[in-house]
């Protein structure tokens, strides 16, 4: 019997995809309580809907796009964030200085200000697990769509870096 | 290739699972190997896609989360006996015995923390309408519940005789009023049907208030009839402010079956007495000597 379709528990995924399953939860949320919340309803989810997982590599994908329906469909019954319209966001200098640091909650705090459209595609590409195509079929959207958004996220997450780095400490 | 193309091109280049097509990619390549200012932010984006690749995927994960999971994904698994064939959707046989073990493991699965919170978030508005529908009702209650004034109560004394006293039902209602006033001077009085309270009105349930029916002696005179009505302070409208029977000042006559009658009312603690003598002030003069005289 092909490895691939053999017998598998949701167990044993858990056990191998947690970490990746929660910090995209945590990325997309941006707090630790409702990340752990979101995994739980995701995997669960998961469980009920084994049968539909059509081969074992490609479980990764199906549980993070497990969690980013549960994530949107909690999302949705509530009042929408402010968020910024990405199309005002101006290009970001040539060069940030090499000595810039990188902290993880100003990097929280760009991304919760990032529509989920463009959150997305940035996380699962930094997180450097998928494929664009994996993305865009994530998300159920086109390459090139994908491309484009996170060609605007990135630079929106650059800009304002660049901001943070030159705002004085307080 | 101009220079935006090209960054565009290799900022989606990325970590090199872009997937762009070869021919984009080399012809950005080329551009960056003839353009030091495109190297040089190529460069620095990849660099800095390193550092924020990095910083983002360190999350800590919560401590036993893991393992929280797995003891419900095993008591699901266990209770379903759910493991499938990846591919066929091919659920093992149920054996006998299954369904109800199912029941049975699935009790103790956490439900997720969000569900729980919403639940108790939703049961607040729910709470808050039982306590305005909770008050509602006791004061819909509280405004039907029957208010008596001292002139009412006169007109239901107005209807009853000694005989009819007697073919009364004992009272049932409140047992603040089921009692004569404390007064040494009431027990010297005749009480022909006895001491036990009879109830008003005869068809209410439970009654409204307390009735006796009393008899004032006299050698020289002939003995006088009265009534005293015993009401819950709570069931008048406006409750006399007389604090006794001295105190009281007597109402016009009434003709009632015990004769014309003269009346007084006074509030004394938690009720208020309604006294009716038949005759007119003499009458009330002189249920006030007897009361007034020390008890012998």
């Amino acid at each position: 019997m092909d490895e691939s379709r053999r017998s598998v528990s949701l167990s044993e995924l858990a056990r191998l995809h947690y970490p990746l399953v929660y910090r995209y939860a945590f990325r997309l949320c941006g707090s630790a309580e409702e990340a752990e919340d979101l995994t739980q309803q995701a995997f669960l989810t998961a469980h009920r809907r084994l049968d539909q997982l059509r081969d074992r590599e490609s479980a990764k994908a199906w549980l993070c796009a497990i969690l980013r329906n549960t994530f949107l469909t909690r999302v949705s019954s509530r009042r929408p964030p402010r968020m910024v319209p990405l199309q005002l966001v101006a290009e970001p200098a040539d060069e940030l200085p090499h000595d810039v640091v990188v902290d993880s909650d100003e990097l929280q705090q760009v991304l919760s200000e990032l529509p989920e459209e463009f959150r997305t595609p940035l996380i699962l590409f930094y997180f450097d697990e998928f494929t664009y195509r994996e993305i865009a079929e994530q998300m159920n959207v086109p390459i090139g769509t994908v491309m484009s958004r996170l060609a605007r996220a990135k630079s929106y997450l650059r800009r304002r870096l660049e901001t943070m780095q030159s705002a004085p400490a307080r | 290739m101009d220079c935006r193309t090209a960054l565009e091109i290799l900022d989606c280049e990325g970590t090199g699972i872009s997937g762009l097509p070869e021919a984009d990619l080399a012809a950005a390549e080329a551009h960056l190997a003839e353009c030091c200012r495109c190297a040089a932010i190529v460069d620095n984006r990849r660099w800095l896609d390193r550092k924020i690749g990095r910083s983002l995927r360190t999350v800590n994960l919560p401590r036993g989360g893991r393992q929280r999971l797995l003891r419900q994904l095993a008591a699901l698994e266990t209770a379903a006996n759910t493991e499938v064939v990846i591919g066929t959707g091919i659920q093992p046989a149920v054996a006998p015995g299954t369904v109800e073990r199912a029941n049975v493991v699935k009790a103790p699965v956490e439900e997720p923390l969000r569900r729980q919170r919403r639940m108790w978030r939703g049961l607040v508005p729910v709470a808050a309408c039982l306590v305005v529908a909770a008050i509602g009702f006791f004061s819909v209650i509280w405004l039907m519940t029957p208010r008596w004034s001292v002139e009412e109560v006169r007109l239901e004394l107005a209807k009853i005789s000694f005989d009819s006293l007697e073919s009364l039902r004992d009272y049932n209602g409140d047992a603040v009023a089921n009692h004569l006033p404390a007064d040494p001077g009431w027990q010297k009085l005749e009480w022909p049907t006895g001491k036990a309270a009879k109830g008003l009105p005869d068809g209410s349930n439970p009654h409204q208030f307390a009735v006796y029916g009393f008899v004032i002696p006299g050698r020289q005179r002939r003995p006088i009839s009265g009534l005293l009505a015993v009401i819950p302070r709570h069931r008048m409208r406006a409750p006399p402010e007389a604090q006794s029977l001295s105190e009281a000042s007597a109402s016009d006559y009434l003709p009632a079956r015990i004769g014309e009658t003269v009346s007084v009312a006074w509030t004394d603690g938690d009720v208020v007495y309604v006294c009716m003598v038949e005759g007119g002030a003499d009458s009330l003069d002189v249920l006030k000597r007897i009361l007034g005289a020390p008890a012998a």
